[in-house]
């Protein structure tokens, strides 16, 4: 929520970011649909290179340089926000007192060994924090990596990686009165995986390997914190799950025009004790409980993830792509909230949760203009998910022991079509896309079993992307996105009960959000370029926000107060318009 | 206890954000029947009042509903409700009705026209019995300011629940049903009950202030499960702190009444016990 004041800007480019759409490999498993793949690039080898920038919202630096030339590099790289600095200095009375931060380190070391063993350790901690003296929360992310690349000829090379993440929030009172409290919730996880390429020859890619990913799932515990503190315990049991696959898939091509990728994925999961499964009758009410011993393992849960895809090329310009792709999704994100928030708590498959499956179907048409400077591409999906969860009307999920009796199942299925458009001409280069789409869910128990739109249904997206370079020192730069609002559930009636007034609801889902849209602007100025000179700079003025859109982030519906029968909506809004100025240096 | 923590964080949060009205396009929804009925076991004249809802943005009191036939059966005999001649809307037993614990009592109610579909509404609730109050104690808690009301008394084995009422000085301190305490009984089930806090009155609200020689009663109600959701769903709708962090899609409230009627009707046994303060 806080994080995306960040960006990164083309001078801080450390990290490759690869997003899979419909053809998801065979070696990923785990998620339902889009992948995003970050890996942080490797140090400078050759020199040592410094470059970061100071502003007034956020700042950042970044060192990279040889520990041992051609054999061994480090980067780090750190980067922290403080909007509460910001906010005192507009005089913002309201949160004066408000202390709002965001910051993340990486570090990443790469040894070669020889030709043929390379070692690479990596780390990355974040941390987004709100504190004022009645209320904090924070959240953090943590992950760890070592990876071992051997080659073990020409045509079979590896990767051979241990993975630590940890995700967590806390929220609660400060020390100090009588309501001090503290609530922790997260999701660990411990992993090993292998991957194998094996060239076998110039047609034909074959890739192979195993995982396994233990996760340590802690769903909130709530205590009272110091000495005036009233509030006793409250403790969700942890839960933990051990998460396998292993995978085969073969990258073929197939004359000069037609690429074939093709795989299959099998994946297991299973519940590990100790924990308390709550058994519940058909209408969800609990019945009794099984205790699971440490170390028992029960539940299991696995199946076959075939993956296919095509792409043929038809001419010097243009291409067609096919997919299809069967992924199994055993950890589940349940998003308790009608608004975007953190607070989100992963849920396993267990005895009364089942794995969501999902089918997804791809096609699309690739076509460059003008040279190559305009990439083009129009694509069209379809998903169905069997097993989808959503949560009953008032559910309770949040240090809930009984929350898997507040969800319900069905099934789900979303369609859509993305045009997008990259460009890079003379002075302009930036892209325009277009997606429509459609995400509807039918749940028994929900909606009268009827079914109804997915509160992320977004039916119209549409981001603008323009980088102008006036001249080689100066880059102006716009984003303009815009989206339909979610759907949500709108009062339409009123009635009273005792003198209360209470609301007559719509059909789940049945009304919109105001549509999301902002503009956001940014001026660069960049020092001259010299021959010999090592170094260089950059000013940047940016806007987010820049013709002050009050996007609202939740809408209440509220009667006036007293006898009068009026009513009326208010919204929250989180941002207005925030300029800011960033001091860019590079050496 | 766990609501306890979204309390705070709900209030923490609104105050931290901006906000403005705004115009919502809710357009126009069909009229719904709703229902307010009760059977109690004390001797008095019991009311169930009819009314209609309105759109969301009407600013108009909820009509009533009058010339409806409205019976109550008790299993053995049935009574025609009449309507109040100065109070449309409000159909009334003789005052020497009472309700007796352990009977299903019956509300039909025949229209003179449709309302929301239909011209027929029937409901139906059984008079649960109550523990009767040993006696009820009344103590400052420093922390919260507040006046705790402590209740002795025996809870049966049966899943049973509860709602609370207090006067102060013969003077309804739950003039809103939304102050009413609820409450299970699943962490007392079968026990005596040695002072469970069930009540709070406010120690900065003057009207609900507790001084030497005010005489507080505590009146105990046994309502059904049904009932019981159907509080708890009112209070969650009209907490003044909605949060979006915590709140799920909201939905409309459960009913008792038939043929899409809104509302509740339902029988309850009370039992009372009081004190008077002394420091």
């Amino acid at each position: 929520m806080l994080s995306f004041f960040l960006s990164f800007s083309k001078f801080d480019d450390i990290i490759d970011v690869k997003l899979y759409k419909g053809d998801i490999p065979a070696s990923s498993g785990g998620r339902l649909s889009s992948l995003l793949d970050i890996r942080m690039k490797d140090g400078n080898s050759k020199k040592f290179s410094v470059k970061g920038g100071i502003g007034t919202i956020s700042s950042r630096l970044t060192v990279e340089g040889p520990i041992k030339k051609d054999k061994a590099s480090f980067i780090v790289s750190g980067r922290r926000t403080y909007m509460d600095i910001f906010l005192k200095l507009f005089g913002n009375d309201d949160v004066k007192d408000n202390r709002i931060f965001f910051y993340d380190f990486n570090a990443k070391v790469n040894y070669n060994i020889n030709e043929n063993n390379r070692v690479f350790v990596s780390a990355y901690y974040g941390e987004d924090v709100f504190k004022n003296p009645d209320f904090k929360m924070g959240w953090g992310n943590r992950t760890f990596s070592l990876r071992w690349n051997h080659l073990f000829s020409k045509k079979l090379f590896s990767n051979f990686t241990i993975i630590s993440s940890k995700f967590d929030y806390e929220l609660g009172v400060p020390e100090g009165s009588a309501n001090s409290f503290n609530w922790v919730a997260g999701l660990n996880d411990y992993g090993i995986k292998a991957d194998l390429n094996y060239y076998l020859n110039t047609n034909n890619t074959i890739r192979f390997g195993v995982s396994s990913v233990f996760h340590n799932f802690i769903p909130g515990a709530a205590r009272g914190m110091g000495d005036e503190a009233v509030f006793t315990e409250y403790i969700v049991e942890n839960n933990n799950a051990l998460e396998s696959g292993i995978y085969i898939s073969n990258e073929q091509k197939i004359g000069a025009r037609l690429t074939l990728k093709y795989g299959l994925r099998f994946s297991h999961f299973e519940n590990v004790g100790e924990s308390t499964i709550y058994n519940y009758d058909e209408n969800y009410d609990m019945l009794d409980s099984t205790v699971y011993g440490s170390g028992e393992f029960f539940s299991p849960y696995y199946g076959l993830e075939p993956r296919i895809g095509a792409t043929y090329i038809l001419n010097e310009v243009s291409s067609i792509k096919a997919s299809y792709a069967r992924t199994r999704q055993y950890v589940h994100l349940a998003q308790n909230s009608t608004a975007g928030t953190p607070l989100d708590i992963w849920i396993p498959s267990t005895p009364n949760v089942k794995p969501q499956i999902a089918d997804q179907y791809a096609i699309g048409y690739f076509r460059n203009f003008k040279e190559n400077r305009i990439e083009g591409s129009v694509e069209a999906y379809y998903k169905n998910i069997q097993n989808a969860i959503d949560f009953k009307d008032y559910a309770d999920l949040l240090l809930n022991r009984l929350f898997e009796g507040e969800l319900r199942f069905g099934k789900a299925w979303a369609y859509g079509m993305e045009f997008l458009a990259r460009y890079n001409l003379n002075k302009f280069s930036g892209w325009v896309s277009y997606t429509l789409s459609k995400t509807e869910r039918q749940i028994i128990g929900i909606n009268e079993n009827k079914k109804y739109p997915a509160t992320y249904d977004r039916p119209h997206d549409i981001s603008i992307v323009i980088n102008y370079n006036t001249s080689k020192r100066i880059s102006i730069g716009a984003t303009w996105v815009y989206s339909t609002g979610s759907a949500v559930t709108f009062p339409v009636g009123k009635g009273e009960y005792k003198h209360l007034y209470f609301q007559i609801f719509s059909g789940r889902n049945e009304y919109r959000m105001p549509d999301y849209h902002r503009l956001d602007l940014s001026v660069s100025l960049f020092s001259k370029e010299k021959p010999g000179r090592k170094w260089s700079t950059e000013w940047n003025l940016s806007v987010y926000n820049a013709y002050y859109r009050k996007n609202p982030w939740v809408i209440n519906f509220k009667k006036e107060p007293g006898d009068s029968n009026e009513t009326y909506a208010e919204m929250i809004y989180l941002y207005g318009i925030v300029p800011a100025i960033t001091f860019n240096f590079k050496f | 206890m766990r609501k306890i923590f979204y309390i705070i964080l709900a209030i923490a949060l609104i105050l931290n954000s901006c906000t403005k009205r705004i115009d919502i396009d809710l357009g126009s929804t069909y009229t719904r029947f709703i229902v307010e009925g009760f059977i109690t076991t004390d001797t008095m004249a019991h009311y169930v009042l009819l009314t209609k809802s309105t759109d969301y943005y009407s600013n108009t009191p909820p009509p009533t509903v009058s010339h409806a036939t409205v019976t109550i059966s008790n299993g053995d005999s049935t009574i025609t409700l009449t309507e109040n001649d100065s109070l449309p809307g409000y159909y009334e037993t003789p005052s020497f009705y009472y309700g007796e614990p352990g009977r299903l009592y019956s509300l039909e109610i025949e229209l003179t026209e449709e309302i929301g579909g239909s011209k027929n509404y029937s409901a139906s609730s059984e008079l649960m019995p109550v523990a009767s109050i040993d006696s009820i104690q009344i103590t400052y808690k420093e922390v919260w300011e507040v006046w705790e009301v402590k209740i002795y008394a025996l809870d049966p084995p049966t899943e049973d629940f509860y709602s609370f009422e207090v006067y102060k000085n013969n003077i309804l301190m739950t003039d809103t049903i939304n102050k009413m305490g609820i409450t299970d009984d699943r962490f007392f089930n079968g026990n005596y009950t040695h002072g469970v806090t069930v009540y709070y009155l406010r120690d900065d609200y003057e009207p609900e202030r507790v001084y030497p020689g005010d005489t507080i009663v505590l009146r105990m109600n046994g309502i059904t499960n049904e009932y019981y959701d159907f509080l708890l769903e009112l209070f969650e709708q009209t907490f003044a702190y909605r949060n979006p962090l915590f709140n799920g899609p909201p939905a409309n409230i459960s009913s008792n009444i038939s043929n899409g009627g809104l509302g509740f009707f339902t029988a309850y046994s009370s039992s009372y016990g009081s004190t008077v303060y002394k420091e």
